[in-house]
């Protein structure tokens, strides 16, 4: 059964010419059609071929999903799971190859989301040396990507047009995607630092940025936002211009069904909050230019609220990727 | 050289491969992008052949096609989920493979909508027998991909 030529193939479904099978095979949700490939010979061919994706972007069909890497204290484990926000669906990743024994700021993560893929970093302190992890939406799977050039430890990591950029004590680096290849702009870790990806320069963060960033950070519509970190958790938007933060209008984070500790993710005019027992609450940012209040910065929160099976993890990253 | 259009107006006639003549608007007929091509190629007072197209599955169509012209979204919504739910997995295919042929857009989309939503969270054993679909791996392949899938396996519906 083992032939590849397209001639000998049974129908994907019989009665139904190929193109239009395919057509019923591209409008199921991600990860069903992963469920699909041991149907036939024929429906595995059809959803590996990575043309499959292909098409299933250019129609419009991919949808964004949120990627959440928690913690399972009980088990020390990290589990990897998917959200599909619409339909507040939970869907569960194959395990990733991490090492053994992880510990929490030594890994990083940043993504792709148009080509659906999740990278991992292992910092310090990693068991098996400090080896990255990709994960593609397209095939479901695992594999690894060349190691950062130098062992960090207690880093960040960011994806700059389409770069992905890695921030700790030991230095800064700039992995490229396309080429699977590092880079090693300079020396120095910064801190409280302000990084131009353009001009390839740090410069010391403004006084008013620093003192008021009590909480966590996202870019969201080139605006930088902080998910406060204390009391109910409200959100505050940076203005450059009058290098002050004022807290958003509109709706008041839901903090009565968040619980700490967050894992926060800016994404096309959203934020995503992700909380102990993994709640999400997704706040959609409303800008109107002529509301002097707020600066002009509304927000609108809606509820995820997750199954009790899951009551257990901590979140600890989060991505949003289209699959 | 201007002739006089024919007296039945504009409309457009159709024969299905079981021999039935249908009469269609050009706003109909202009939703079936093959049409549309054999019009051109066609002398306009002659019936346009369709080989592949029964008369039940051209009459669904042009029931869809006037039906969806509703004035609300709700509406439409509504009507096309009635059309859907009135037909039959056999008719469900046949309907897919003259639409396909006839290139009706909106049902290119709405109908593989449709099936995808119907073998949704299915199991695999389930969607072999739904489809008639022979399952062609050799117990080695299928082991080997179960395994690599396993995770997935969790939370489907019982068939």
């Amino acid at each position: 059964m083992n032939d590849d030529s397209n001639t000998e193939r049974e129908p994907l479904i019989p009665g139904l010419p190929d193109e239009v099978a395919e057509l019923c095979l591209l409008h199921l949700p991600y990860p069903y059609h992963f469920l699909l490939r041991s149907v036939s010979f024929s429906w595995n061919i059809a959803t590996s071929n990575p043309s499959f994706l292909h098409t299933k972007h250019s129609l419009s069909l991919s949808q964004p999903y949120l990627f959440v890497l928690s913690f399972h204290k009980p088990t020390s484990t990290v589990r990897c799971q998917a959200l599909h926000p619409s339909t507040a669906t939970w869907f569960f990743l194959p395990p990733a190859p991490f090492p053994a024994t992880v510990s929490f700021p030594e890994f990083a993560c940043a993504a792709l989301p148009r080509q659906g893929k999740l990278f991992v970093m292992c910092g310090t302190g990693c068991s098996s040396s400090n080896s990255n992890l990709v994960y593609s939406t397209a095939t479901n799977t695992w594999s690894s990507a060349s190691p950062m050039p130098t062992a960090k430890s207690l880093f960040a990591a960011e994806t700059v047009s389409g770069k992905i950029v890695t921030v700790g004590g030991s230095g800064t680096e700039i992995y490229d995607t396309e080429s699977d290849t590092w880079r090693w702009p300079f020396m120095f870790g910064p801190r409280g630092w302000v990084y131009d990806c353009d001009c390839d320069t740090w410069q010391v963060m403004r006084k008013g940025m620093r003192e008021g960033w009590t909480g966590m950070g996202v870019g969201v519509g080139g605006r930088v936002f902080v998910v406060t970190e204390y009391g109910e958790c409200q959100v505050k938007v940076y203005d450059e211009e009058s290098d002050t933060w004022q807290y958003v209008g509109g709706d008041r984070f839901p903090s009565d069904v968040m619980r700490r500790p967050f894992a926060v993710r800016g994404f096309e005019e959203k934020i995503y909050v992700v909380s102990g027992g993994l709640n999400v609450a997704i706040g959609s940012v409303v800008i109107c230019e002529e509301d002097d209040d707020n600066n002009g910065v509304r927000m609108r929160w809606e509820v995820v609220e997750a199954p009790k099976s899951l009551g257990e993890l901590s979140p600890w990253k989060c991505q949003v990727l289209y699959a | 050289m201007a002739e006089k259009a024919s007296e039945s107006s504009n409309s457009i006639s159709l024969n299905t491969v079981d021999g039935k003549i249908f009469k269609v608007s050009p706003t109909i007929a202009n939703q079936m992008q093959t049409i549309q091509s054999l019009i051109k190629a066609y002398d306009s007072s002659r019936v346009i052949s369709l080989p592949h197209v029964n008369a039940f599955h051209l009459s669904k169509i042009i029931e869809y096609l006037e039906g969806k012209s509703a004035t609300t979204v709700s509406a439409v919504k509504e009507f096309e989920a009635q059309f859907m739910k009135d037909l039959s997995l056999k008719q469900l295919k046949g309907l897919l493979i003259a639409v396909g042929y006839l290139k009706v857009n909106e049902l290119l989309e709405l109908m593989p909508k449709t099936v995808a939503k119907l073998i949704e969270n299915k199991s695999v054993e389930f969607l072999r027998k739904f489809f008639g679909i022979v399952n062609d791996f050799t117990p080695s392949e299928e082991a080997k991909i179960r395994e690599e899938i396993a995770w997935a396996f969790d939370g489907v519906d019982e068939d």
